[in-house]
């Protein structure tokens, strides 16, 4: 069992991870690596499209404080105040330090950084560069990251945190390309791992990977995550894989009809017709199919149509959607109208922490789609996700340096690596009664049917109930490979076990959380209820496999809840 | 009589006139009239664009608007050649602004770049304008018994927007050669091997084991000949061969020789009997 | 359901003496990295290959189908059944890197490779402001310059297509250029490492690239390394790099074509490598083959007309001392020397005999029967 010693480990290599590292690598002599389990570049910050959030300098008439509000307003007022407020402070600074980098953002004919509207935005303040924001600003750190020898353990898979209950002391992890379960020894550990939509399987847009491992590994070290019960779909994802359709496609004038042609927007929000919010527009597409107008043999998705729009403004203005549709659904929307579904895309729910990306574990601290700080509160609004990733790999780092510095040695057990390593064995050694690929599949149709867009008492506890009969029947999974070198079957299974923690954290608060908020509807209560619900739900996992629920305040500082109306 | 302009380059001119007498004759055979555009100049070889872009696309611009002047589409017998001209054409029929700016400098010399003129290059001219029927009918010596290696070359195959075949998977050499009545090659250690020509000059040593590459592939298939549409891939096996520490001495034939040979051309006229590396063959 | 044969490259070097090919049947559906997924989760869960985004924005999924490097997600599996007719389809790794398992290969190196470039900005402080609240000012035309570099996603597809990296270890890829081209047109950054760039490009083999264009070919993403690795190369010898034979032959080419709207092949060898032996040979080889030998092309009808349009463009770009005047005089010299009139008056005499004036084939005339 090998041995790694260093004074602060990031956990990711997306945005978040990288951008601590950055930070952490100018702003310290401390050994700092970066884990992660892909390469840096393939991690899914790569995939934002639409831009970041940001007041600037120059945007006249906007300012940071109505960036909170609509913020604030946004989350259905499930934010922390004093986090939003600290992220939309720090928008402009850290847009020009990635800009000095760099990022090739798109300009204004004076050379300044271009900002166009966005949903939920009162003020035209989203940043971007053409339609690939996410990938250039992960692509742009990766290339600072290696100007700064930043130290990087490219594909090594989190298996635990280790800490005393009062200090983080260590990880496990396991070495892909070798093989092999390591103890790092370590003062300071920021989590970066992304968001854990994979647990709606086929019906997400998150890469392969978007498991939350650092989630999971988290909850079983006894750390409390919180909000899990809020998921964004997206309306507009590819029938058969969830890839997403951007929403520039509806923004061009895309149409969506239902089975018998029809453009059902029109009964849900007559003005803006397909340019409603997501959210408004993910519950009708999800109604539409509910009620038998779907379409398909299935009934099981939607048309949307850019047929009308003619092959040359799709080429020129589309062009990344006309190719998904017809690679991953086999359609051209010249010709066809294109099939898509509602598409769980973002975690508004993760690791419990403070407003400076602190958990309650000292040392330990969480950043970007895994963490719950939380900015997002009940929905997060689009744009925001890139500058929390960050805003809070920044500070995590400048935190995780402040606390490395003065911390005391460590001395992580190697109890637990050789608990790892024992899990690992009998992973390979299992009966093998059940197959990952089925019950990971199961997972997903199960959480989408019963915790997907539409949510109801009966449904969601006869859900729980499946949810917790997969997670007893996937101690029966069985890793086939038994090689040591880059074993992906291994990986697989991890990933999956994994989904399956994570899936009870969700079910549970979502049953308990008796209101309509944000992402989270239910049609049992449709109504938000500030009275009973403006509070966040923590969970925790119990010892005997339980999971504990409790609530903790909402905190509030100038913007009183009201209703949300556009 | 099909009638298409031809593009002379560098290798079919000075020392290397020859080559298009065979080439006229050859075409002649498959009733095609190939017109020598006499005024157009290098096509900058691919090295211009070192020096500046722009400058290769008007000096092809200029080439493909002589050809335009005559009311002829333009066949280009040479794959790099063919891949610059080409290059310079896509990028001026999808950049107005650059064909505007161009069209100004060629206006005095009475020329415009229209984009009306196709540019062949060989392979795609074979198949598409003569068609291979054609081609089996005008052979005269079968080229029976004849084991020959069929190496494109890569600027017909990359990049695809300008390829003239299916640049994973091409067959028209193939089904040249077969019309021809040679038994055809087209799997061996080497065949997607560049040839090298365009590093002699550069990293000399790249080209030699490019050609060790491709060349001792060929050798191990037992090939009579290799046959190459492309005369600086020739150039290349022919002549740069010979700079080799041991040579494997393969022989080898621009496409046109071997198909005037084939056609009933003399030996001597089809060139096949210049070349440094000996065809013995017969 | 149509179904097509994949052959897979399998090998794990810890079990494996050597690398063996397994045989799958999967749906001709959707893309390459469908049909992997499906081996994966049906038929044999030890299949070890890379995949992340599932739509081409990661760079984790390239791989090669016989013999040509794809983007797995990015590949129909009914364009490959298309081209292919029918053969099986070979799925194999990367070349050039060494395999690890499977499909699986070692990226580091490319990536080492790439480091030595400088692949980041260095920004100028000039121009980027040292104050973090201030914006550094950039033009969207001149984003025009490196807009198609930045779209490199390190799927390392050029790296293994290249013909020099397959026959020079110490080429740095396509990619590694392109990557380095990137800011070497970019305002902000630094001149000092501009210069080093350069500097280490062409210690990283940058006079070594074949341009075969296979990178621009197999580029996912529409960057287009062999053209970039033309523009440091055209850099490298503004910036004076101009010893290496690649520089020569470059300086050839815009001197002769400009002089003689043709290249001298009798020259180059002469003056890239100082070898004037081969000169004397080839017009030897020649002569004796019964060919003419012309020691310059003879200028054709409305050569004074392209050397306008060329040093128009030259001087446009900011290029036009790039041409050699003396020896370009030095070539006009040895036109009229041979042609016994000076330049002008033979391309005014080109024009007076029409377009048919060819001239020199004298004796290959006879050799061809006269026609």
């Amino acid at each position: 069992m090998v041995e790694l010693d260093y004074d602060i480990v990031i956990v990711g290599g997306g945005g978040a991870g990288l951008y601590a590292a950055l930070w952490a690598a100018e702003n310290t002599i401390l050994k700092v690596a970066v884990m992660t389990k892909v390469y840096p570049t393939r991690s899914h910050t790569g995939a934002a499209e639409g831009g970041i959030n940001a007041v600037l300098t120059h945007s006249v008439g906007d300012s940071p404080e109505a960036h909170a509000y609509d913020t604030v307003k946004g989350s259905d007022f499930l934010a922390d105040q004093d986090a939003v407020d600290i992220m939309c402070k720090m928008g402009a600074a850290v847009i020009y330090d990635i800009a000095h980098r760099g990022v090739p953002f798109s300009r204004r004919p004076d050379g300044r950084i271009a900002q166009r509207p966005f949903g939920g935005a009162s003020f035209p303040r989203t940043c971007y560069a053409a339609d690939k924001t996410g990938f250039y600003i992960l692509q742009t750190l990766y290339e600072q990251c290696l100007k700064n020898n930043v130290t990087f353990l490219n594909e090594w898979f989190l298996l635990s945190i280790i800490h005393n209950g009062e200090r983080v002391e260590g990880i496990t992890a396991w070495d892909i390309r070798n093989g092999g379960v390591h103890l790092i020894k370590t003062k300071a550990v920021i989590l970066a791992t992304g968001g854990h939509a994979r647990v709606y399987w086929n019906r997400t847009s998150n890469a392969l990977g978007n498991t939350g491992d650092g989630t999971a590994a988290a909850l079983r070290a006894g750390l409390p995550l919180k909000d899990m019960e809020f998921i964004q779909f997206h309306p507009t994802g590819l029938a058969k894989t969830g890839i997403l359709v951007t929403e520039g496609a509806r923004g061009e004038g895309g149409y969506l009809r239902n089975k018998d042609g029809e453009r059902f927007m029109k009964r849900y929000a007559p003005e803006k017709m397909e340019l409603a919010p997501r959210d408004i527009v993910a519950r009708a597409i999800q109604t539409e199919i509910d009620e038998g107008r779907g379409c398909g043999p299935n009934g099981d998705y939607i048309c949307l149509d850019l047929t009308h729009l003619g092959e040359e403004k799709i080429n020129e203005r589309l062009p990344q959607t006309r190719e998904h549709a017809i690679l991953y659904e086999g359609v051209d929307p010249v010709k066809e109208p294109i099939p898509i579904a509602p598409t769980a895309h973002y975690s508004m729910g993760g690791i419990d922490a403070d407003k400076l990306g602190r958990t309650p574990i000292k040392g330990l601290y969480a950043a970007g789609e895994c963490a719950c700080i939380s900015v997002h509160g009940a929905n997060r609004l689009g744009g925001n996700s890139l500058l929390d990733v960050l805003v809070y790999g920044r500070l995590t780092a400048l935190e995780a340096v402040k606390y490395a510095d003065e911390a005391p040695e460590t001395n992580p057990s190697v109890a637990k690596a050789k608990d790892d390593e024992k899990r690992i064995l009998e992973l390979m050694e299992a009966d093998g009664k059940e197959k990952v690929a089925d019950l990971r599949k199961e997972l997903g149709n199960v959480m989408m049917k019963h915790f997907g867009v539409f949510r109801e008492e009966k449904s969601m506890r006869e859900g729980l109930e499946k949810v917790m009969e997969i997670k007893e029947r996937a101690k029966h999974v069985k890793v086939y490979d038994t090689s040591k070198k880059f074993n992906t079957d291994l990986i697989t299974a991890l990933e999956f076990l994994n989904l399956v923690d994570l899936a009870p954290a969700i079910a549970v608060p979502a049953i308990e959380r008796k209101e309509s908020r944000g992402a989270h509807a239910r049609k049992d209560y449709p109504k938000r209820d500030d009275k009973n619900f403006l509070k966040h739900s923590v969970v925790k996992l119990k010892e005997d496999g339980t999971y504990e629920l409790s609530w903790k305040p909402v905190t509030i500082t100038k913007f009183l809840p009201e209703e949300r109306k556009y | 009589m099909v009638k298409v302009g031809f593009y002379q380059g560098c290798c079919f001119q000075g020392q290397d006139a020859h080559m298009f007498e065979t080439m006229k004759e050859m075409f002649k055979r498959i009733d095609v009239d190939v017109v020598l555009l006499e005024e157009t100049t290098c096509c900058g070889g691919n090295t211009i664009d070192e020096e500046n872009r722009k400058l290769s696309y008007a000096i092809n611009a200029r080439n493909i608007a002589l050809a335009e002047r005559e009311g002829l589409d333009m066949l280009v017998s040479c794959n790099t050649c063919y891949m610059v001209i080409a290059k310079a054409k896509r990028a001026l029929d999808t950049n107005k602004k650059l064909r505007d700016e161009i069209n100004e400098l060629l206006k005095e010399e009475g020329l415009e770049y229209k984009g009306t003129s196709r540019i062949y290059h060989l392979l795609d001219f074979f198949r598409d304008v003569v068609g291979y029927e054609k081609i089996k009918q005008a052979v005269k010596r079968p080229l029976k018994g004849w084991k020959v290696v069929a190496y494109y070359g890569c600027h017909v195959l990359y990049p695809k927007e300008i390829a003239v075949d299916n640049s994973d998977n091409p067959s028209s050499l193939q089904e040249i050669l077969k019309a021809l009545g040679a038994e055809v090659i087209d799997d061996y250690e080497g065949k997607d091997a560049c040839c090298g020509y365009h590093s002699f000059f550069t990293d000399k040593s790249m080209t030699l084991k490019k050609l060790n590459r491709i060349l001792g592939g060929v050798k191990k298939v037992g090939a009579d000949i290799v046959a190459t549409p492309c005369p600086l891939c020739f150039k290349s096996f022919d002549i740069y061969q010979t700079n080799m520490e041991n040579p494997p001495r393969v022989p080898s034939s621009f496409l046109p020789e071997i198909m005037a040979y084939a056609f009933g051309i003399d030996k001597d006229k089809s060139g096949l009997s210049h070349h440094l590396i000996k065809v013995e063959k017969e | 359901m149509e179904t097509a044969i994949l052959q897979v490259f399998r090998y794990d070097p810890e079990k494996d003496q050597a690398p063996y090919y397994k045989e799958y049947e999967v749906p001709v559906e959707g893309t390459l990295l469908n049909a992997l997924l499906y081996i994966k989760d049906n038929l044999d869960p030890t299949l070890a290959f890379r995949a992340f985004c599932r739509s081409e924005v990661c760079g984790s999924c390239s791989m090669k189908v016989n013999g040509k490097t794809k983007l797995a997600c990015k590949t129909p599996m009914k364009e490959l059944v298309e081209t292919w007719k029918g053969k099986p389809l070979r799925i194999e790794p990367l070349n050039h890197m060494k395999v690890i398992k499977d499909l699986v290969v070692d990226i580091d190196k490319p990536i080492e490779k790439m480091k030595t470039l400088i692949p980041w900005l260095v920004p100028d402080p000039r121009v980027v402001p040292t104050d973090p609240m201030h914006e550094s000012i950039i033009y969207p035309e001149e984003m025009e310059a490196y807009k198609d570099q930045i779209h490199c996603m390190l799927c390392f597809s050029c790296y293994s297509a290249c013909e020099a990296v397959a026959d020079n270890e110490r080429y740095r890829g396509p990619f590694a250029f392109s990557k380095a081209y990137r800011f070497q047109v970019d305002r902000r950054d630094i001149e000092t490492a501009k210069e080093k760039r350069i500097r280490y490009a062409i210690s990283g083999g940058l006079w070594s690239c074949v341009q075969c264009q296979k990178c621009i070919h197999v580029c996912p993403k529409g960057v287009r390394p062999a053209e970039d690795i033309q523009n440091l190369r055209g850099q490298a010898v503004k910036k004076g790099f101009t010893d290496k034979p690649g520089a020569k032959k470059l300086k050839h080419f815009v001197d002769w074509i400009y002089a003689t709207g043709q290249i001298n092949r009798l020259y180059l060898p002469e003056e890239v490598y100082g070898n004037k032996e081969a000169r004397e040979k080839l017009t030897k080889a020649y002569t004796e083959m019964g060919v003419e030998v012309w020691e310059v092309p003879k200028p054709t009808k409305g050569l004074m007309k392209f050397r306008d349009i060329y040093l128009e463009i030259l001087s446009k770009e900011d290029k036009a001392l790039d041409l050699d005047y003396s020896h370009v005089r030095k070539i006009d010299k040895m036109v009229s020397d041979i042609f016994k009139a000076d330049i002008c008056t033979i391309v005014d005499k080109a024009h007076e005999e029409g377009r048919s004036s060819r001239g020199l084939i004298s004796k290959l005339k006879g050799l061809l029967g006269g026609q």
